[in-house]
């Protein structure tokens, strides 16, 4: 072990990170023992410390690393906290050679999800044998498949949820079965991440009774099929925790395992209530070393179940589950951003009534100092407006081309961003934005121009599939059991319009498709000639890949949005194939591939694509290539930092949604370990969208700069303060 | 007319160098293998249709990770000492008809029957890990010849392997100059005429091959990760590992359990004969050579193929990108199979 003083003499060197850290930084990182309350504004490092806290137990304190664990929110970020800690720590071990002994890949670090997996099969728990881990796609088949709640017929129950329901049009009717079963899914989750007793929710009757037998139903359905998502992952390792076995890993092992004392947690503000009540469980043995790190005006994810009550009220927390109070330290040193920027983010989240009322932001919140080395008396906060709308993309446009790439402020597009509420290329969205940008001979990339089923290589790719294994287009004639066409049925063949389109384009290609279609449509109806209601030896994601081999998707694999999107179509019929239902089979007679196949390829998976939507992935790591000017919405900006950061689309806000309506509407039903504050959905939906500007606001390094005509600055609830003429004469417009 | 940010340079922020760490098989040995399919899968994200090729080691793997727990009494302390298989193998016939019934009994959504042994119930638990993963056995008689594996492996060698078993999954990690290396090596194991020191242990990593089906190319690639995996044990313990087994587990099969080692089943490697200075540090000099080509592909989004050289014919049939690939067959290409 080595002394604190040289500890941090080491990191602060150009070995490790080449500066030292600031008052507050180190004394979160110095902090003895007991729970941590680590408040950390934008660009304050709060990474930064919580990787050099843990390596402090580990060199300073000679703590095990078996007795550390540390999550963070997303796949990338945890990964990005390992990478950090093994430079560290080889910093250390390189000017300390008696820290050679410390091995930091023996520390649990990961998601909450792969920690709970990994932990539960370490330790053969009973509870979590033998089943299968649904991902969300999965989870959304297995409801369809063999829930009660996508049968249920009551149109009155699901205007009673119609707030969970995407895109229902006719309310007159139920919705379609993937529409009930995706919203069936969000309600299932959200009972047990909100920790809600199922009792309570029986005895309050009507309809939430309805849905309390249904969630039962699911979770036996669950069991009997020895499957378990995400949610009840989180909940059997809390149930885990309080087993003997659990008591295992917290208290360890005498001469085999060390006892489970230090947890770190990353991204606090995004936790849910089930999460924080594992977090207090893990550290439930005196002095409860639980450390949090988050910024509750940095919480975005609501809509996946987080909410920032944990992080807001984690004083209440501890004072609950462990009768002690924690120590609170706040990060308020920004060394990211122009300290204009600074001012201006803090005005803005300040300007707001309803961020001022009790349990919005975490009590006696500090504002951010800039403390950046990017000084300068350029408007680093600058309004380009414009009287018309239609306007403001090429003006935008024309200032990165002709200003800022020919004066030489920046070298390459990829040091600017455009963040907007939606990325998609529709005239509402950031349509206009891209006509601007292709037009000025600006190249984009924005991964999400589409939804994904509107995107052409997908409807291509997947017309060129229909092709292949349906050559007289059966699936015309599959008619739900009121006789009418099912709605996909027109989707499809709009995909088979979009490839003949595609295909008119590029003639020269066509012959490949044509070809490959042609001959596999005479080879299937001999495999099935030959092997008459059997399995034939491949699947539908084996087809996939040959199709990927041929123009034009061979060409469209270059393009990095491109190819990041049929990547993710193999990763969904990896899910389709998980359940076992993607091998092509013959009919009883060998003329054609099973109707019983077709009929639930097409019923189950593709009017899953069709009709559930495709979120986008969430924990996407983004990687914009050199040379390509990023177009990406506010959450996927989360994380990131750009010189240039351009927010548009100022004028729209965000809806009441489902995840706003569901946290006031279970409150009666959950479990709260301490009082929370209830807010109004419409309230709720107000605070999320001033936390998504502040976090597109607080992006900027260099430059921010807001684009939008006065109305639509003046009219909108959020945007940029309610006091627009303090905004108009402080900023300067270009 | 100047713009408004006329004089501003954007310079990089100063700010950690923060190392990306590389694994011996996914990442060095994976790119070596193939660039294309490397960035396909790792950094682009496909899923693989082809996990069939996963489902043998894996299962491998993961099965004598539980068989050693279970003779260490990590989870149930009454297991202590014990062999999973009891000693006992249990004849193909009557393993074909309990998965049979298990088979049915999971899809009736019924718990299976009592397994015949701990290992049959160890397999059963990894394999339904696995199917979650979309990698299946492609055959009955492929799941029967793991377990008739697994079980002679457990009487053969678990009486003797077992006790010496210092720590499994063993995970090692090192700093280089640009990058972090780790690994994660299956067994570390006491030398049976050796005391305690790091300098007494042995590293064991099991392959689910035979030798016979190996080619020059497989060989040179263990001994590369062999060679990486004994310098990592160094630079953590100071020492190099008494020697490193690689185990061909194909190598016990055939209609009885073995009544001895078969001569094939090991390949050992120390400094005799390959973890000599030398060996070592072209290994080392390789994995740095392959990080930097990593880094450049990740930088230009450029994969490239593999060199026909490089890869084995066997790699290239199971690789779901060979339809445009420029490299099987001798840089002929495959044809197209319709479908």
């Amino acid at each position: 072990m080595i002394p604190l003083a040289g500890f941090h003499q080491i990191l602060d060197g150009a070995s490790g990170r080449g500066y030292p850290l600031n008052g507050s930084q180190r004394t979160a990182v110095d902090h003895p023992s007991g729970p941590l309350w680590l408040i950390a504004g934008p660009g304050s490092g709060k990474s930064e410390v919580l990787v050099t806290r843990a390596l402090r137990l580990l060199c300073v304190d000679g703590v095990d690393p078996r007795s550390v664990l540390m999550t963070t929110f997303t796949v990338k970020a945890a990964r990005n906290l390992a990478d950090r800690l093994a430079s560290y720590m080889a910093a250390l071990r390189t000017a300390e050679p008696s820290l050679t002994a410390i091995d930091v890949s023996d520390l649990r670090i990961g998601t909450i999800h792969s920690l709970c997996n990994d932990i539960l099969q370490e330790y053969r728990y009973p509870g979590y044998q033998n089943v299968r881990l649904l991902d969300q796609v999965e989870q959304h088949i297995f409801v369809y498949l063999y829930s009660q709640i996508t049968k249920h017929p009551d149109v009155a129950f699901w205007r009673f949820f119609d707030y969970v329901v995407p895109d229902w049009r006719d309310k007159n009717y139920v919705p379609s079965q993937w529409k009930r079963g995706k919203a069936g899914a969000e309600l299932f989750n959200h009972i047990v991440e909100d920790v809600v007793d199922i009792a309570q929710m029986k005895s309050a009757g009507g309809y939430w009774s309805v849905l309390a037998h249904l969630y039962e139903q699911y979770v036996q359905a669950l069991h009997s099929r020895y499957r378990c998502d995400f949610a009840h992952l989180q909940q059997r390792f809390l149930e885990f925790l309080q087993q003997p076995t659990g008591r295992q890993l917290l208290d360890g092992v005498v001469g085999k395992t060390p006892c489970l004392n230090y947890t770190l947690v990353d991204e606090y503000q995004d936790t849910n209530p089930l999460q924080e009540r594992i977090y207090l469980a893990l550290a439930g043995r005196s002095p409860h070393n639980l450390t949090v790190v988050g910024d509750d005006d940095q919480a975005l994810y609501r809509f996946r179940g987080g909410t920032v009550a944990g992080m807001v009220n984690f004083d209440k927390a501890c004072n609950a589950g462990f009768g002690v109070s924690p120590t609170p330290v706040q990060l308020v040193d920004n060394y990211r951003s122009h300290s204009n920027i600074v001012g201006f983010f803090n005005a803005y989240i300040d300007s707001f009534v309803e961020m001022r009322r009790p349990g919005v932001r975490a009590p006696g919140k500090l504002p951010v100092i800039g403390k950046s080395a990017i000084t300068g008396t350029y408007p680093a906060v600058s309004w380009l407006t414009r009287a018309r709308a239609a306007h403001l993309p090429d003006a935008v446009a024309l200032l990165l081309r002709d200003h800022l790439m020919a004066d030489g402020v920046i070298s390459d597009y990829s040091q600017c961003v455009l963040l907007v509420r939606s990325a998609k290329d529709s005239p509402g969205n950031a349509g206009p934005y891209l006509t601007a940008f292709n037009a000025r001979g600006i190249p984009v990339y924005n991964p999400r121009s589409k939804t994904f089923m509107e995107a052409e290589e997908i409807q291509c790719l997947l017309a060129v599939l229909v092709h292949t294994i349906d050559w007289n287009h059966t699936f015309t004639t599959i008619r739900l059991p009121n006789g009418n066409t099912p709605d996909w049925v027109a989707d499809v063949n709009a995909w088979i319009t979009a490839l003949d389109q595609a295909l008119a384009a590029i003639p020269t290609v066509r012959h490949q498709v044509d070809d490959y279609v042609s001959k596999s449509n005479v080879a299937l109806q001999q495999e099935c000639a030959a092997k008459p209601d059997k399995f034939l030896d491949v699947t539908l994601h084996e087809i996939l890949f040959r199709i990927l081999s041929l123009e034009p998707f061979r060409t469209w694999r270059q393009d990095p949005a491109r190819n990041l999107r049929l990547g993710k179509l193999t990763r969904l019929f990896d899910s389709y194939h998980s359940f076992n239902l993607d091998s092509l089979r013959a009919d009883s007679t060998g003329t054609s591939i099973d109707p019983a196949f077709m009929g639930r390829f097409f019923q189950t998976f593709v009017s899953y694509l069709v009709d559930a939507g495709i979120d986008d992935d969430e924990d996407e790591d983004v990687i914009v290539p050199q040379g390509y000017l990023p177009v990406m919405t506010i959450h996927q900006s989360k994380g990131l930092e750009f010189p240039f950061v351009i927010v548009a689309q100022l004028g729209d806000k965000g809806r009441v949604g489902a995840a706003q309506r569901l946290e006031h509407e279970l409150a009666p039903f959950r479990n709260d370990l301490y009082p929370r504050s209830a807010q109004p959905p419409a309230d709720l939906a107000i605070e999320d969208d001033i936390r998504l500007l502040y976090v597109a606001y607080s992006r900027a390094e260099y430059a921010l700069i807001l684009v939008a005509t006065p109305a639509q600055l003046k009219n909108h609830v959020a945007v940029p303060s309610r006091d627009y003429a303090a905004f108009r004469r402080s900023t300067q417009i270009i | 007319m100047p713009g408004p940010f006329s004089g501003v340079v954007v310079t990089p922020l100063p700010g950690p160098i923060v190392k990306r760490r590389y694994s011996v098989t996914q990442d060095i040995v994976g790119f070596r293998k193939c660039p294309r399919q490397y960035g396909s899968v790792h950094v682009h994200d496909y899923a693989p249709a082809h996990q069939t090729q996963l489902y043998f080691g894996t299962v491998l793997h993961q099965v004598l990770d539980r068989c050693h727990g279970h003779f260490h009494g990590v989870t149930d302390p009454h297991t202590k000492g014990t062999l999973p298989g009891g000693g006992i193998v249990v004849p193909d016939s009557d393993l074909e008809s309990y998965l049979t019934s298990a088979d049915a009994a999971f899809k009736a959504g019924s718990p299976p029957p009592p397994p015949p042994s701990e290992i049959v119930r160890y397999f059963l638990e990894v394999e339904n890990g696995l199917k979650s993963q979309g990698i299946r056995a492609i055959t009955r008689d492929q799941r029967v010849r793991v377990i008739r594996l697994l079980q002679y492996f457990d009487k053969l060698e678990g009486p003797t392997l077992y006790p010496r078993v210092r720590d499994t999954e063993h995970r090692l990690q090192a700093d280089q100059t640009t990058h972090i290396m780790h690994g994660v090596v299956d067994l570390l194991v006491d030398d049976p005429n050796g005391g305690s020191g790091p300098g007494d242990c042995e590293i064991w990593d099991y392959k689910g091959t035979s030798r016979v089906v190996m080619t020059p190319s497989d060989l040179q690639t263990y001994r590369f990760q062999m060679q990486v995996y004994a310098k990592l044990y160094e630079l953590k313990h100071g020492i190099l590992p008494k020697q490193v087994v690689i185990y061909l587990l194909s190598e016990l099969d055939g209609p009885t359990c073995p009544t001895s080692r078969p001569v094939n089943a090991t390949l050992e490697i120390s400094v005799s004969n390959g973890l000599g200075s030398a060996d070592i540090a072209a290994a080392m000099s390789e994995f740095t050579t392959t990080v930097a080509a990593i880094e450049e592909a990740r930088l230009l989004n450029h994969w490239p193929a593999a060199d026909s050289a490089c890869i084995s014919d066997q790699d290239c049939r199971i690789c779901d990108f060979r339809w445009d690939c420029p490299t099987p067959n001798g840089g002929k290409g495959v044809p197209l199979r319709y479908p």
